[in-house]
């Protein structure tokens, strides 16, 4: 089966001379959730912004859907859902807006928007806050704004920067179960996170980076076995693997 | 280390004066400039015949008196205080009073030169409903400007009421006694005189002293009230960056969100469809951000009061133009704005969709604008 996203050896940063990840490669497929992990700087948001086409990458490919983003921009940008770190929104637009305008710019229908818009309102109790602006809201309710447009138009690739902090327990339920039923019904995801015990229990897969390089990547048990680590959680391979680094 | 408050406040005012006289070259330079100063010009060589056109019942030196009342009453205190002032100028606060006390005297001289300007331009008025002497043009040139120091010192020490009605209130009373002071000059005391007795200066004296009474009260009960003054400072500062921001882009400038929901609806008229997103978006950008209806209503309004007031028609022509061309540049801070934020790749629309849907936009406003001023043209 062809690959959701495909990342071929990039190298890449904000400027030529100083490449901050080197030489990633990974793949994302459908009916699955991967974990990118890595401590802060490690070079998480930048594979992500390589990914978004926000970034040019020095060297190497990536792929979404067999296109790249030189070969169609729009088309490139209309075929995955993003969910960034820090909330950005327009100050001007009320929440229902952002939701209104997102539908009609990925050409959804008004029923799709209205059935689909009404069921995220409600599963992440946010339909009093419908013609309130994001300004007075705060992180939490800010960063569920940006899960709604992600989740509204159904891509068929997610992309998901950091989604946990800031959220209250019943929205990172609520965003947890909602993936894996994306999942289920077919889409990839790529979830960058430093909440490792989250991870271990919603992903299918991890991408381990440190310091702008891939350490280790694959299945929980695959990690265990490349570790020699058997029976130990996420966590402690990833330890052992960044202590390692070290010495 | 004791600090000096007083350089202090110096070296504020100095930091703001360099950034002032920056905007101020911009603004010497823009287009803008020229056709206010183009405008002012075109009514002021019709100003006296139309002053002319006042009629004579009209109470013309009360309307003076009420709204130079308005503009003397009105005191807005910059203080200069920045953020982090309520930690680390918060301790000092009895040491403050040379600080503060310059800040008065800024703000006295500031607003005076906008009192000035409006003393001027309602001179001929006076002369023409008053007639008046030499010793009544010395009182009209001089008491608006005592009234407004000692506006600018009373309002200063009401700031400290924690409440704000009883702000309202010594608001609405310091009004009174300005106007009441400002009727009664003007009108070479006649004002509420009845038989010998000068009502209007009796009672102005007795307001006077009940008010510095309530003053050295408050003064001795409240102490500042620091986010008020930060409030009040912010604000006066960031009208300061949307007035420069009419000349030259200003990156301090926060843009001001007002919700409008009524005027929203017009919004709301745009089909739904794919292709209709930017427009929403810049449609609703002009509704509610950084006041650019307020501005676009401002100059259709002006646009018809000066098309009714000018009596020559290739005048009224002129006028018309050079506001239409003012609107234009106006509006251009839309599309400027529109550009400088991350959250455009919010929505997936390319660029050239969007700069489509702004000069839709704009070609919509400024046909709407030349409609009306050619329909009270030919009205």
């Amino acid at each position: 089966m062809k690959a959701l996203l495909e990342v071929n050896n990039v190298t890449g940063g904000y400027s030529p001379s100083r490449a901050v990840i080197q030489n990633i490669s990974f793949d994302i497929h459908a009916h699955e959730i991967v974990a990118l992990i890595g401590l802060n700087g490690a070079g998480k948001s930048t594979t992500i912004k390589h990914i978004l086409g926000l970034l040019q990458p020095l060297e190497g490919s990536i792929h979404i859907a067999g296109q790249t983003f030189q070969s169609d921009p729009d088309h490139y940008r209309l075929s995955y859902g993003y969910i960034p770190e820090s909330p950005i929104y327009y100050e001007e637009l009320t929440l229902w807006e952002h939701i209104e305008l997102m539908a009609m710019s990925h050409g959804l229908t008004k029923e799709q928007l209205d059935q689909r818009a009404s069921v995220l309102l409600k599963e992440f109790r946010m339909e009093e806050m419908k013609n309130r602006f994001p300004q007075q809201f705060s992180k939490g309710m800010r960063q569920k704004l940006m899960i709604m447009m992600a989740l509204l138009v159904q891509p068929p690739l997610y992309i998901v920067d950091e989604p946990i902090l800031g959220l209250d327990p019943l929205g990172i339920r609520s965003l947890l179960t909602w993936l894996e039923r994306c999942k289920e019904q077919g889409a990839g995801i790529l979830m960058s996170t430093h909440i490792l015990a989250t991870a271990e229990k919603y992903c299918d897969r991890f991408i381990l980076l440190h310091k702008g390089q891939i350490k280790a990547q694959g299945t929980l048990a695959e990690l265990r076995q490349f570790t020699g680590l058997t029976n130990h959680s996420l966590d402690d391979i990833y330890l052992h693997i960044v202590e390692d680094e070290k010495q | 280390m004791k600090m000096d408050m007083e350089q202090l406040f110096q070296k504020r005012l100095h930091a703001f004066s360099t950034e002032f006289i920056k905007y101020a070259q911009y603004m010497a330079n823009g287009g803008v400039l020229f056709v206010a100063v183009f405008l002012a010009g075109l009514i002021s060589m019709y100003y006296r015949s139309i002053i002319e056109l006042i009629p004579a019942w009209f109470p013309l030196v009360h309307a003076l008196a009420l709204v130079m009342a308005i503009v003397v009453t009105r005191s807005p205190h910059r203080t200069f205080l920045l953020e982090a002032d309520l930690i680390f100028l918060t301790p000092h606060e009895t040491r403050l009073a040379g600080y503060f006390r310059r800040a008065q005297v800024y703000n006295f001289f500031v607003q005076s030169v906008g009192l000035f300007v409006l003393v001027l331009l309602l001179f001929p008025m006076y002369t023409n409903a008053a007639g008046a002497d030499k010793i009544q043009l010395w009182l009209y040139w001089l008491i608006p400007f005592l009234l407004k120091g000692w506006n600018v010192h009373s309002s200063w020490i009401f700031l400290r009421l924690p409440a704000v009605q009883a702000q309202r209130l010594f608001f609405a009373a310091r009004f009174l006694l300005s106007y009441l002071i400002l009727a009664w000059i003007f009108s070479a005391g006649q004002f509420l005189t009845f038989g010998y007795v000068p009502c209007g200066a009796v009672l102005s004296a007795l307001l006077l002293v009940w008010l510095h009474r309530q003053m050295r009260k408050v003064q001795a009960q409240h102490p500042l009230k620091w986010y008020r003054l930060l409030a009040m400072e912010n604000g006066l500062r960031q009208r300061f960056y949307q007035i420069m921001n009419n000349f030259r882009d200003v990156p301090a400038l926060q843009h001001q969100v007002k919700p409008r929901f009524w005027l929203t609806r017009l919004a709301q008229l745009l089909p739904y469809s794919p292709a209709h997103t930017a427009r929403h978006l810049y449609a609703r950008t002009f509704i509610r951000s950084g006041d650019y209806a307020g501005i676009y209503a401002r100059l259709v309004c002006l646009g018809i009061i000066v098309i009714l007031v000018l009596p020559n028609l290739y005048a009224k022509a002129i006028a018309a133009a050079l506001l239409l061309l003012m609107t234009a540049s106006q509006l251009g801070g839309i599309w400027r704005q529109q550009g400088k934020r991350a959250s455009h790749q919010l929505f997936p629309v390319p660029p050239s969709e969007q700069k489509r849907a702004f000069v839709w936009l704009r070609s919509t406003l400024l046909l709407f604008q030349g409609v009306v001023h050619i329909a009270v043209l030919l009205w």
